[in-house]
């Protein structure tokens, strides 16, 4: 066997020793250990609920002077800047003013919700259980709608809660999904005016189920100038 | 030089990919921003059912969350708990026999009113006293949280927020666990869709039952269900002494076709089980039309054509007659 031949066979021998012996070392360092572990987490059953109405300055302004103005609504213009005052009344926790709906008549007149002025309370409902109701209720007798009262001190100014929307007489009442376009005919109602439920929905909602209640008002040729208002309670609750 | 030109067009696409990409997710932001509701009240869970003694006391729980973007203020309170027709309409303020819970509910001072912060809960204890009179059944009560907050001073419709948590608490005693299968409906034949099925189910007792509903759809000559709930049927709680309406709407049936449903309605363990099936054929009126029509035409065509050959053999007789003679 030539030199070179020998040389070769010991190399190759020394690679092959070094392999084998680098074997339990590969192996040990390839070898590991697995497990598992179930990761759970519970989704409790809930339901939520979000009024919107056009008393909403965030969508003109900023979130800092919505809040603001709701805050004090008769010293703060669209115009004014922003003081720091101003943006501590906001930190201070008033809510940016997105719930209520505000409408704007003229005595002998009327005034019916639509999307275009946003008179009207856009109720967005949210549960992962399997059903839900929603309700209307107000201040008058068994839930229904109570009288628009003037907010003028003293006044004793009011709009019947009587469901008859006609320019010429006062009243007012609510419309769920479908805005109402024209005034009563005669004293037959165009408006609910009854407490109860307004929505049977299905549950699980996706992306929230949204109900639209409209609202429709009138006055009569003397109506009191002023400030009128009622407060309207949504609620919901599961109905499994 | 070619390569410097390379290296600048690299550049400018990958500045370019780079601007897209914030501006995506800035839109993505702000998109996500507008769907989140300044007031977003929560309360959880939905519905709690107890068991209560008589002369003792029940303390539990319930959460009350800021989901929204906004701070509020809150309160709590309890209500009747009542349904007023077979569609189970609610009703929150009529006291009765099975809505007396209310009265007999109280809150922890501490966290019956207060403020949330976005995206904070907290943890609303409430104590059942119960009367020592208190009868044996289910009692029901509506917990409530509400929020007048998001109300402009010169709002002409101030709303207030408002979702409940049912609370059902049994009192042990002489219950009655029994009821009836009123009405269990699937009709046999539509126009077109939707297709339903529908059942009416009355506890007679006085303790809260929980009814099941089955619903399983078959093509006419396949046993492959098209709709099958057996291992999650649908549940609904009936209240006593009140009748439940319930119907389940096929959705996606198709506007013709034979099909084999069947609604099987369970109540309680006293009362047996109600299991329809029926043959439902769904089939538009035009197409119905047009097959009478068909029927019709088939029809007038085999008699005309009866009364033809009657009148070819009458006049083949006199013919051969006349030539007889």
């Amino acid at each position: 066997m030539s030199k070179k031949s020998t040389k070769i066979i010991a190399a190759a021998g020394v690679v092959a020793g070094l392999g084998v012996a680098a074997l339990p070392a590969m192996t040990f360092a390839t070898q590991s250990v697995n497990g598992s572990a179930d990761i759970y987490a519970q989704i409790d059953p809930a339901i939520a609920m979000s009024i919107t109405g056009n008393n909403d300055d965030n969508s003109h302004v900023s979130n800092s002077y919505g809040a603001a103005k709701a805050k004090a609504p008769n010293t703060i213009t669209a115009l004014d800047t922003l003081t720091s005052t101003d943006l501590a009344d906001y930190s201070n926790g008033t809510a940016a003013v997105t719930s209520s709906s505000w409408i704007n008549l003229l005595p002998n007149t009327s005034a019916h919700g639509s999307d275009s002025n946003g008179f009207k309370s856009t109720i967005t409902v949210y549960t992962n259980d399997t059903g839900y109701t929603l309700s209307i209720s107000g201040s008058g007798s068994e839930g229904a709608l109570g009288n628009m009262v003037n907010q003028t001190t003293g006044s004793s100014a009011y709009i019947e809660a009587n469901g008859i929307v006609k320019a010429g007489s006062d009243g007012w009442g609510y419309a769920v999904d479908t805005a109402v376009t024209t005034d009563a005919s005669g004293s037959t109602p165009n408006y609910e005016v009854d407490g109860g439920q307004i929505k049977d929905g299905t549950g699980p909602t996706s992306g929230g189920e949204v109900t639209t209640v409209y609202y429709g008002v009138s006055s009569n040729p003397d109506q009191e100038t002023g400030l009128y208002k009622a407060t309207v309670t949504y609620t919901a609750t599961t109905d499994h | 030089m070619a390569k410097k030109i390379k290296l600048i067009l690299a550049a400018f696409v990958a500045a370019v990919s780079f601007g897209i990409y914030q501006t995506l997710a800035i839109n993505n932001a702000s998109a996500e921003e507008a769907d989140r509701h300044p007031i977003l009240l929560q309360i959880s869970p939905t519905k709690q059912k107890i068991s209560i003694t008589p002369g003792s006391s029940y303390v539990g729980s319930f959460i009350v969350h800021n989901a929204g973007t906004q701070r509020f203020s809150y309160s709590v309170s309890a209500t009747p708990y009542s349904v007023t027709n077979q569609e189970y309409n609610p009703d929150y303020s009529t006291v009765a026999r099975y809505s007396q819970m209310s009265d007999w509910i109280t809150f922890d001072e501490s966290t019956r009113t207060g403020t949330l912060e976005p995206g904070t809960m907290r943890d609303v204890a409430f104590t059942v006293n119960v009367p020592a009179d208190v009868p044996a059944g289910t009692q029901y009560a509506a917990l409530m949280a509400q929020t007048e907050d998001g109300n402009a001073d010169n709002a002409t419709i101030a709303v207030i927020h408002r979702v409940g948590m049912i609370l059902a608490a049994t009192v042990p005693g002489d219950t009655r666990e029994t009821g009836e299968i009123i009405k269990n409906n699937v009709s046999t034949f539509y126009f077109n869709p939707p297709v339903t099925m529908s059942s009416l189910v009355k506890n007679t007792g006085n303790v809260e039952q929980t009814a099941k509903y089955t619903y399983k759809i078959y093509p006419l000559f396949s046993n492959e269900a098209l709709y099958n709930n057996e291992e999650d049927p649908q549940k609904l709680d009936i209240y006593p002494e009140t009748e439940r309406f319930n119907s389940m709407t096929w959705e996606g049936a198709p506007t013709l076709g034979i099909f084999w449903m069947e609604q099987t309605v369970e109540l309680g363990d006293q009362v047996p089980i109600s299991k329809v099936g029926k043959l439902v054929l769904i089939c538009p009126l035009w197409l119905i039309f047009i097959i009478f029509a068909l029927l019709f035409a088939a029809i007038f065509w085999l008699v005309a054509r009866a009364r033809s050959r009657k009148n070819v053999g009458a006049e083949a007789n006199s013919s051969d007659k006349k030539e007889e003679a």
